[in-house]
């Protein structure tokens, strides 16, 4: 089972190893590995959530990760009741949320071996959150297992990451993501190299390159703008098509989610039932209904947030490309499909210019996890990208 | 029995009305009894249930007492029931020279004791509220009046188009105008002189005069907004950064188009187009360019703080300066 994860075969030794470990330290013997607060870290789509997803099966094993068991599958299927998957909607994870995880944390297993929390995005976490989680994490519950996941275990409160062991995960080569594509997804050959390359080595948005036109088609609409940047008014009209095309992308995701979400809210709160009259189920959903509505909101803003960075990360790419030409470096290119226009921006333009380019990239990358006005601070992008 | 008029309820939502009205009810009872105990009761706070028993518990000297119980409409939920049932005990035994003013400030929270009181037949004193802007303009007139002195009719009206909506701003500006301004009556140029439009100002015309080139009005603005509200500084920059983006649309506009069709491009009113066309030529594409960097600088600053440390509202208005300012230089 451990075969979704790809390219990260040191990483899955030390987690399979991991696994056995903890079923030795339950039963009384030494062990060189036991620990039960863990962080995997690793770039953005190289399979930090798989990874934990997979570990936690591994745990739950008799076999130690068979693949094949009742266990193993109901962990893979997201249905296990001593697995809990906890994903930050919001740009932040607050203290509130913070508190009634830890006690989840101190909680027996049911079924399982562990009681297995998977914390998905621990980045998020605000410090209040972090500091919050710290007694849950060092002195867990005795049959309590963390999972934490972030990009870096930079990016995560020193003190939570102080308590934890660290698993960093690499960006899979593109070879292999491709090989998976094909294997996995049935794409045809030349796409799945197309897209593996152009995911920038984010297995989930590869598939979704080789699978989407859509995204495909925005992809390249984003690859179009360091050729508009021609004046002032194009700049800007360039911000806003940027902007657009995240929101565009954020409502496609959510409007359907959000809908369904609701409808199973209110069912919940008995409408369809027979004896209640929808005045007194609005009145008596009314709050939970806000509750959700505010959590949307937030799902809804990081989304958009999410989207733009991942442009930003393919226009940073590009002037990578470009730089990589200029300097005659002899690597592949990640939009290899536009390697003629790349070639010819390369000649027209200067090796400091493209180095300073990036650098506006991703100084605009850091400011978008603040509350910035992301039309302001993209527009501010263009036009210093089409003054380097 | 007592006499019923020993209680009384002033009520109003114009604080400086309700408070001229307890100022004088003061007056007039420390008037038959100048040495009269006076306490004070914040309905709000949270121990004014006990200050109440406090109050109205029999006084070791036997000395005469003048409670005052304000802000009913938004009384501590405690307070309000046994407020009702307590002043039901007190117009039974309430003596002759002990006084209790009661205060409603308006709203419709405390109607509960104001019925309670009305039914008891005491003492209502209500405070008319006065209505922007003719009640105001009455209202200027008969404050002249009180203090004897005339003032010009545009000197009066450019008074109250420069304090605005504020009755209390509006008195305490009479006030002043009178103890200032020598002459008799009050003209135009004095009014000028004191006040010059600096009531509501909105982000819009810190904006509006940035775009215009007029850098100091702008920041004569920005001061005067900080003064009212000091957490408008991410707003201002939207503001700024909205007309900015309205400029540029209309710069990539071909001079010949008519105003109707460049409306409907930048979405805005026809009317305002010759004022953007007016400000646009205040502005070269660099200058534009420039303005969109520190705009996105300081609206990160509003929003995030600087490197990491969130900034009090003097920070706030200072990056705000220095970005106007750098903006402002490459006005034409």
């Amino acid at each position: 089972m451990w075969e979704e994860l790809i390219g990260q075969e040191f990483s899955v030794k030390t987690l399979v190893s991991a696994a056995k470990d903890a079923k030795d330290a339950l039963n009384g013997k030494p062990t060189s590995s036991f620990s039960q607060a863990w962080l995997i870290t690793g770039p953005p789509g190289s399979g930090r959530s798989t990874a934990a997803k997979l570990f936690a099966a591994s745990l739950q094993c008799e076999e130690n990760g068979c693949g094949n068991c009742i266990s193993c599958i109901s962990v893979l299927k997201n249905t296990h009741p001593d697995v809990k998957v906890i994903t930050p909607y919001g740009l932040s994870y607050g203290i509130e949320e913070t508190k009634n995880l830890t006690k989840e944390a101190a909680m027996m297993p049911g079924l399982g071996i562990w009681n297995i929390i998977i914390l998905e995005d621990a980045d998020r976490l605000t410090k209040e959150a972090g500091n919050a989680l710290l007694k849950a994490i060092e002195e867990p519950a005795r049959f309590t297992m963390w999972i934490l996941c972030a990009p870096s275990s930079k990016d995560v409160l020193i003190t939570i990451k102080s308590r934890c062991r660290v698993v960093s995960l690499r960006t899979p080569p593109a070879d292999e993501i491709a090989e998976l594509l094909i294997k996995r997804d049935g794409v045809d050959k030349a796409m799945a190299h197309f897209a593996a390359n152009a995911s920038l080595g984010h297995v989930g948005r590869a598939k979704l390159l080789a699978t989407d036109e859509k995204v495909r088609e925005r992809r390249s609409q984003v690859l179009q703008v360091p050729f508009e940047l021609k004046d002032l008014p194009s700049c800007f009209a360039a911000a806003e098509k940027l902007v657009n095309a995240a929101i565009e992308d954020a409502d496609l995701q959510t409007d359907e989610l959000d809908e369904e979400e609701l409808d199973s809210l209110m069912q919940a709160y008995g409408e369809g039932a027979v004896g209640i009259t929808k005045r007194k189920i609005e009145r008596l959903a009314s709050g939970a209904k806000k509750e959700l509505e505010n959590s949307q909101k937030k799902r809804y803003k990081r989304i958009t947030r999410d989207r733009l960075d991942l442009s930003l990360q393919e226009l940073a790419a590009f002037y990578r490309d470009v730089l990589a030409i200029q300097t005659g470096a002899d690597i592949e290119l990640f939009h290899t499909e536009m390697k003629g226009s790349i070639q010819r921006m390369a000649e027209n333009t200067s090796i400091n210019s493209t180095i300073k380019k990036i650098d506006i990239v991703e100084a605009t990358r850091r400011m978008l996890p603040t509350e910035a006005a992301e039309l302001l601070v993209l527009e501010s992008m263009t036009v210093q990208l089409a003054r380097a | 029995m007592t006499s019923n008029s020993n209680i009384i309820l002033i009520s109003g939502s114009a604080d400086l009305l309700v408070n001229r009205a307890i100022k004088k009810t003061i007056a007039d009872i420390k008037k038959v009894n100048p040495t009269i105990i006076i306490n004070e009761i914040d309905a709000m706070r949270e121990d004014s249930y006990s200050t109440l028993m406090d109050a109205i518990s029999p006084n070791l000297f036997g000395d005469a007492s003048l409670i005052i119980i304000d802000r009913i409409n938004v009384a501590e939920d405690n307070l309000d029931e046994k407020l009702v049932q307590t002043l039901k005990n007190i117009k039974d035994h309430i003596s002759d020279d002990n006084y209790l003013i009661v205060i409603h400030r308006g709203g419709a929270g405390g109607t509960g004791i104001v019925k309670a009181l009305q039914k008891l037949k005491i003492e209502e004193i209500k405070c008319e509220n006065i209505k922007f802007p003719g009640g105001f303009i009455d209202f200027a007139r008969s404050e002249f009046k009180l203090r004897k002195r005339k003032i010009n009719e545009d000197a009066s009206e450019a008074l109250l188009n420069a304090i605005g909506d504020d009755l209390e701003g509006l008195a305490s500006a009479i006030n002043q105008l009178c103890f200032d301004v020598q002459t008799d009556p009050i003209d135009l140029e004095s009014v000028k002189k004191y006040y010059s439009g600096v009531a509501s100002v909105q982000g819009f015309e810190i904006s509006s005069a940035l775009w215009n080139g007029n850098v100091d009005l702008a920041l004569d603005n920005l001061y005067n907004l900080f003064e009212n509200d000091s957490n408008s500084g991410v707003y201002v920059v939207a503001m700024m950064g909205n007309s900015l983006r309205k400029l540029v649309k209309l710069s990539a506009i071909p001079a010949s188009t008519n105003d109707y069709a460049i409306a409907q491009e930048l979405s805005v009113n026809p009317a305002s187009i010759k004022y953007l066309k007016m400000q646009l030529k205040h502005w070269t594409p660099t200058s534009l360019a420039n303005a969109v960097v520190e705009l996105a600088k300081v609206d990160a600053y509003m929003r995030a703080g600087y490197e990491g440390v969130s900034l009090d509202a003097n920070q706030k208005r200072f990056l705000l300066e220095t970005t106007i300012r750098k903006i402002g230089t490459a006005a034409r």
